[in-house]
């Protein structure tokens, strides 16, 4: 036994079995979840003849950025992901205000009708994008508050939809960054405001000057889903800007894009479906990338503070 | 004066009552605003042909003609229907029991547990509905993934496996729910990163004198994790259960959202999609407060 443990730092048999299980099932779950990452980045730098090639599974024999050059081009990359960008880092910002202050107000104080809002918070989680999609393109088609304008306005095609929305907590899956930030907020000391209150702060001060800073796991998470949901997002570009130009959209229509290019280039030939799809994987992988980074640069928060971010009471 | 003054200065608890209903107003004014209004339109709609129109739309009154027409005219709708409900029940357990072994396996204190956890939550960042539109058509993916094409042709389970446990004369409902689950392994493993990262918070919140405690009494950890793990984590089962339902409502995979929105430029139309939506909608959320209830039985709440 003895001899086990200088060898290896295990304590007895039974925990090796545990820990030899632990990381096969580890592994296992890495694979399935690394290996569309993994094939698709293979898949992005090789040549034809490297499909052709019996010996080549996964590594390319030569390597090739050509596939990057081609996507990169008939995506209008830099374009796309300006935009992208700018949309992303807009209602990522305006959701982390509101969804913060709302998450505040349901964790520290109490009003009336207090049970009524989270409940209605809930509801508009629960709500499938789909069912309020046709009101809401015409609420903003005619946008009158409800009459208060003497003329409605047009709001489609502009950022406005994604402003309003993002700033009054509504827009995607604003409840369950509402529900994060509450959770957090109650699971902070109330000794922290306390303190505050004793030297006459107002709630909001000790809000903005003590509670906020201590949030800063919550807020990274919030952040960080926010900006990847709205990533990925064509449903409300679609519906609101009418705009097919954003990362996702581009994405999406790359291959059509590439045959068009090639056409021009090779006098009317056609590349084939092999050529279409390593430009296609390539596509995607600069579409992921730069969440990648984002997640990589903000991964502490998820990786090793978990139980500061109080999800749970 | 005297009288003014004390009207003017409120409680401490009417003060705090109206910071906290300032600090919740953005989501009023959104909810009445974005929300609210839509919702009633939207029900509305149900009731109605909706013509767009040059400037504006018009909405003819025919009563329950959408919904008539969705349940008993569509061929498409019931059997859609039926299957996605079915669908989301069934892989409902499998999500809640992955992400729970996950997350206990992620709290255990072992060599590259950050590294671990990062990979585990990687599919909150990458599964996304625009990804999967593009790989399924993807020639090269296909190509260069021999064993995913495999895969989606003749389901993970290998035959052997399938013949092996006919043998053992498992019953054959067990024997598909089992098949049924390996097939999805890759679909449940990235439904699961947001709720076994509410397991692993939940986890992490149990204090470690409990299981000092069990530990002294003499406790293998086998019962201290029936009787203080599972117990203690059993109050996140409602907030994973509604998270998996919201999810499964934007999956890319979801027949029903696909069949709406194929519905609503051609087909039934606005009122007909949207009749379609609510509908599911509504099962949807019986169902959810269904399965809420069988769940809060159980739940053990530390008090």
């Amino acid at each position: 036994m003895s001899t086990l443990k200088r060898l290896t730092g295990w304590r007895s048999p039974e925990v090796a079995l545990g820990s030899l299980v632990r990381t096969a099932v580890i592994i296992a779950v890495s694979y399935i979840i690394l290996r569309p990452i993994a094939s698709k980045i293979a898949t992005s730098v090789m040549q034809q003849s490297d499909i052709f090639d019996r010996t080549v599974q996964w590594i390319a024999r030569n390597p090739t950025l050509e596939n990057y050059k081609m996507a990169f081009r008939s995506m209008d990359y830099p374009t796309a992901f300006g935009k992208s960008t700018m949309l992303v880092l807009i209602t990522g910002v305006l959701q982390l205000m509101s969804c913060t202050l709302v998450g505040y107000g349901l964790a520290r104080f109490d009003f009336p009708l207090k049970n009524l809002v989270f409940a209605l918070i809930i509801l508009v989680l629960l709500i499938p994008p789909h069912i309020i999609m046709i009101p809401m393109f015409l609420n903003f088609r005619f946008f009158s508050l409800f009459g208060l304008l003497d003329k409605p306005i047009n709001l489609i095609g502009t950022y406005w939809p994604f402003i309003l929305t993002s700033s009054t907590a509504t827009a995607f899956r604003n409840g369950l960054f509402i529900y994060i930030m509450r959770q957090i907020f109650r699971g902070m000391p109330s000794s922290l405001e306390e303190a505050a209150y004793v030297d006459g702060a107002s709630p909001y001060r000790a809000f903005f000057s003590v509670m906020l800073p201590n949030a800063k796991p919550g807020l990274m998470i919030v952040f960080l889903f926010s900006v990847v949901w709205q990533w990925n997002d064509i449903f409300y570009t679609g519906l609101y800007l009418k705009d097919a130009s954003f990362l996702p959209n581009k994405m999406l229509g790359v291959t059509g894009a590439y045959v068009n290019y090639f056409v021009r280039e090779h006098a009317g030939l056609q590349p084939n479906q092999v050529l279409q799809s390593f430009v296609s994987n390539a596509a995607m992988v600069m579409f992921i990338a730069p969440v990648l980074i984002l997640y990589a640069v903000l991964q502490k928060y998820f990786v090793e503070s978990v139980e500061r971010t109080g999800l749970v009471e | 004066m005297r009288t003014d003054k004390r009207i003017f200065r409120m409680s401490i608890k009417r003060r705090r009552a109206i910071a906290g209903l300032v600090f919740i107003s953005p989501f009023v004014i959104g909810f009445l605003l974005f929300c609210l209004y839509p919702l009633v339109q939207s029900i509305v709609f149900t009731f109605n042909q909706l013509r767009v129109t040059s400037n504006g739309y018009e909405l003819e009154f025919i009563r329950w003609e959408n919904y008539r027409r969705a349940l008993l005219v569509d061929t498409a709708f019931m059997p859609t229907f039926t299957g996605t409900i079915a669908q989301t029940l069934t892989e409902l357990p499998l999500i809640l029991v992955f992400s729970f072994l996950a997350a206990a396996l992620l709290n255990q204190k072992f060599r590259g547990r950050a590294m671990a956890r990062m990979i585990f939550f990687l599919p909150v960042i990458i599964t996304s509905g625009v990804l999967t539109r593009l790989e399924e058509v993807d020639y090269a993916t296909g190509l260069v993934d021999q064993t995913l094409q495999e895969m989606r042709q003749m389901g993970t389970l290998g035959i052997a496996a399938r013949q092996f446990m006919m043998a053992m004369r498992l019953p054959q409902d067990l024997l598909n729910y089992v098949a049924f689950a390996v097939d999805r392994i890759p679909q449940i493993v990235s439904a699961s990163g947001i709720p076994i990262l509410i397991f692993l918070a939940g986890l992490q919140s149990i204090p470690q004198s409990y299981y000092e405690a069990s530990d002294i009494e003499g406790a293998t950890s086998w019962e201290s994790f029936w009787k203080i793990t599972f117990p203690l984590i059993t109050p996140l089962l409602p907030t994973n259960i509604v998270y998996v339902m919201i999810d499964s409502f934007t999956a890319p995979t979801n027949g029903v959202i696909r069949l709406v929105e194929a519905n609503m430029w051609s087909g039934a139309g606005f009122g007909g999609s949207l009749a379609m939506a609510w509908m599911y909608f509504a099962a949807v959320a019986l169902v959810l407060a269904l399965s809420l209830k069988l769940v809060s039985k159980h739940v053990f709440y530390q008090q």
